[in-house]
């Protein structure tokens, strides 16, 4: 986009803001890969004075703590292969990531998790993952080819989570007046999945333009005072009713239950477990993995940076004791991260 | 939280898979959540599996332009935006 | 530094390995020579020594071998430090059990790179570690040369206004690897593993006082060697995102795996530091030779604070940030 063409979206929004009678609006997105995006095209320089675009609990590593990599590494240390997406290697778990752990296998699929173990029916494997909607479809698909094949030797070890609940608690609080909604789990869960939110919502792609263009759409909405306001403008991705077919396959294997957010605690409907009738694809119960609970690390103050109460620079441990090379927690750990995002682009005019 | 990218379907494979193809790059991907695919396809692609159609127009201008976010990069690539 | 154990991050090109470097090298090896981080080290006689080894997986690869690499790698560094390589020693830790094929097509790549380059391979050693001790084979090699007459590579030159020049695409040599680790397949795609003669030769042909510094990009990439040359410059930079050179596969490996390709690993390319008056005509130069069809200005020096920043296409400003270890296929 041009200089001039930039200006006229920066007045665009400061007359929208304009119409807006309270001192602070503050809109929130909640998808790590938005929050990667926004952070990469400098796109909150084009906000105006009073507009707030701050990181909800949209990072997957985040949210499912250090707990989750501590299970991981108690796998480990039964000689088990564990096959897993990159991202999960950089989070602290119990002050340490999981890097150096023996018989890792990072892996772009986990198809290619189940094709490792159906070619060493000799090795335990199991494919650990955390994410939102669209790694839970894949981890359905995952599990209906385990069924197909009978495979023996491979087994799950999930914390998948269910955003819709955690957006009612946080619409709850009443300081929200937007969301920008994550546009890949829109493509599972359908504009339906976003229906009935308190706050407006504008269902967003990726593209610096389309978040953009949906911030537009987000604060016209704010200005005319509209609360309940759904506006899919992700329409090439995003279909009414979702996903229909992936929403089918995790309801067969999953159910929705309850699940800790870091930072916001205990949230019913938080997440998803694999229904009893699959428990023989749990790795939770195959190896009796004990109940490891890990108390995040002293001063971190992740929970409340993923609430959207406290700002990346307002943390007192934000580039001094926190850093991307030494990380506290996994907002910074993680790319997706927002402490993380907010160091990538802090300085320069 | 959901890194996914339009490719093109280019052949139908044996079970629920199928060729998906991006600038010259080409994987395997499931289509057990996306049966109806056909070839010529654009199809949404997360962690190797097939999430959602999309029309070929609004494909062209995605990868023309999702490359925006690439990881922050914005190459200058020859033949960027045309399709195969 | 935090960490009490070695870690992959140590190895990856990022801040980790310059940490170590600095905190546990340099700290002991402080010679004049080293000072300037350089891959290569210039001793007052006028001889330039380098070395450097060789751990790859998948030791074959479309566009080269562990061999091959051995060769270029060294040979490289040699050039990147303003000398004439001439040359080579070959250290090999073997793991039992490698097969005699194998090693036999790596020796072939040696000598055919090595005699395409103008080295000779003079002296080395062979070692066998027990299976399971190895990853198949580990090799070193050692470079000597004579240095450059024409070139006089410094920091000290830089100018507010000087171009930033780049050899060809980016990140082909990491991504074809990745590539194949992860069952994604980009036929045309190659690494770039090459000796670097050629691109040195057009631009001491074509500039040769216009040159100031070069670098080739290795582990870290074109980015990440773009830092570590303003590194001590007293200088900044800011490159210009629009004009980052990739080949299309090369761009989408990097969206499908969550890669920046700017930061994924070279074996072929070089990062020059080249008078504004120059540079265009060094680029084209760079073009005309094979596979350096993506030459580019890709930034300029800049006054103030030693900071490398991105310029995006929207002209706004951000940081350049070099990752702290190797980049992750990511999902998110």
């Amino acid at each position: 986009m041009t200089s001039d063409l930039l200006s006229l979206r920066r007045d665009a929004l400061a007359r929208l803001r304009d119409r807006i009678d309270a001192p602070e609006v503050l809109l929130m997105e909640v998808c790590g890969t938005h929050t990667h995006a926004i952070a990469e095209s400098g796109l909150r320089k084009l906000l105006p004075p009073g507009v707030r675009l701050i990181s909800g609990p949209g990072c997957p590593v985040c949210v499912s703590g250090a707990s989750f990599i501590e299970r991981v590494r108690h796998l480990c240390g039964l000689g088990i292969t564990v096959a897993l997406f990159g991202d999960l290697l950089r989070i602290p778990g119990d002050g340490r990531t999981l890097r150096g752990e023996r018989n890792l296998l990072v892996v772009y699929s986990p198809d290619d998790a189940l094709d490792y173990a159906l070619a060493h029916p000799e090795k335990e494997v199991v494919f650990a993952a955390v994410g939102f909607a669209p790694t839970l479809s894949a981890g359905a698909a995952l599990l209906a080819r385990m069924e197909e094949t009978g495979v023996k030797n491979f087994t799950l070890l999930a914390d998948f989570k269910r955003l819709r609940p955690v957006l009612d608690k946080l619409c709850g609080d009443g300081t929200l007046d937007g969301f920008l909604l994550p546009g890949h789990v829109a493509s599972i869960i359908g504009e339906e999945g976003f229906a009935g939110l308190s706050v407006p919502g504008v269902i967003a792609g990726f593209r610096p333009e389309n978040i953009l263009s949906s911030l537009e759409i987000l604060l016209a909405a704010v200005a005319r005072g509209e609360r309940r306001f759904l506006c899919n403008n992700y329409p090439e991705a995003v279909r009414p009713g979702g996903n229909r077919t992936a929403l089918q396959w995790i309801d067969r294997y999953f159910e929705a239950s309850d699940s800790r957010w870091r930072g916001l605690g205990a949230v019913a409907g938080g997440g998803w477990r694999l229904r009893d009738a699959w428990s023989r694809f749990d790795a939770a119960l195959r190896f009796a993995l004990p109940a490891i609970s890990v108390p995040e690390p002293a001063n971190c103050r992740c929970g409340m940076v993923l609430t959207g109460k406290l700002a990346p620079e307002e943390c007192p441990l934000f580039g001094s004791a926190c850093t991307p090379d030494d990380p506290v927690g996994a907002c910074m750990a993680s790319g997706e991260g927002a402490c993380a995002a907010a160091w990538r682009f802090q300085g320069v005019a | 939280m959901c890194i996914a990218w339009p490719m093109l379907i280019t052949e139908l494979l044996p079970g629920e898979y199928a060729m998906a193809e991006c600038d010259g790059v080409r994987r395997r991907v499931s289509l057990r959540l996306l049966p109806d695919v056909r070839v010529g396809s654009y199809v949404l692609v997360h962690a190797g599996y097939a999430i959602e159609q999309l029309d070929p127009e609004a494909a062209r201008e995605q990868t023309a332009l999702m490359t925006e976010l690439a990881s922050g990069m914005h190459p200058q690539v020859p033949g960027a935006g045309e399709k195969a | 530094m935090a960490d009490e154990f070695v870690t992959m991050a140590h190895g990856g090109g990022g801040r980790a390995q310059n940490e170590l470097i600095r905190a546990e090298i340099l700290s002991r090896f402080g010679a004049p020579e080293l000072s300037e981080l350089p891959d290569g080290a210039v001793t007052p006689e006028g001889l330039v020594i380098s070395t450097d080894s060789f751990v790859v997986t998948p030791r074959f690869f479309p566009g080269g071998d562990i061999g091959k690499l051995a060769v270029t790698g060294t040979v490289n560094d040699i050039y990147m430090a303003g000398g004439v390589p001439r040359y080579l020693t070959l250290s090999m830790i073997l793991e039992e059990g490698l097969p005699f094929s194998e090693l036999r097509a790596i020796l072939d790549s040696v000598r055919d790179t090595a005699r395409a380059a103008g080295v000779a391979v003079v002296t080395g050693d062979t070692k066998v570690v027990p299976r399971g001790a190895g990853d198949g084979i580990y090799l070193n090699t050692a470079g000597i040369g004579g240095k450059n007459p024409v070139l006089n590579l410094s920091r000290s030159r830089f100018k507010p206004g000087d171009r930033i020049v780049v050899s060809g695409g980016m990140g082909e040599h990491g991504m074809t690897i990745l590539a194949l680790r992860h069952k994604l397949d980009a036929p045309e795609l190659r690494s770039d593993c090459q000796v670097l003669a050629d691109a040195v030769r057009k631009l001491c042909e074509t500039a040769p006082e216009g040159v100031k510094f070069m670098r080739d990009a290795t582990r870290g990439g074109v980015l990440g060697v773009t830092v570590e040359i303003m590194e001590r410059s007293g200088l900044g930079a800011v490159i210009d995102e629009n004009t980052l050179p990739v080949r299309k596969e090369v761009a989408a490996l990097a969206r499908l795996l969550g890669i920046n390709p700017g930061f994924a690993a070279c074996e072929g390319r070089l990062v020059a530091v080249v008078d504004s008056d120059m540079a265009e005509e060094c680029v084209k130069a760079l073009r005309a030779l094979p596979g350096g069809e993506l030459a580019a200005v890709i930034g300029e020096v800049t006054d103030g604070a030693e900071r490398v920043t991105l310029r995006n296409a929207w002209g706004l400003e951000r940081p350049l940030v070099v990752p702290a270890g190797d980049q992750l296929p990511r999902i998110c």
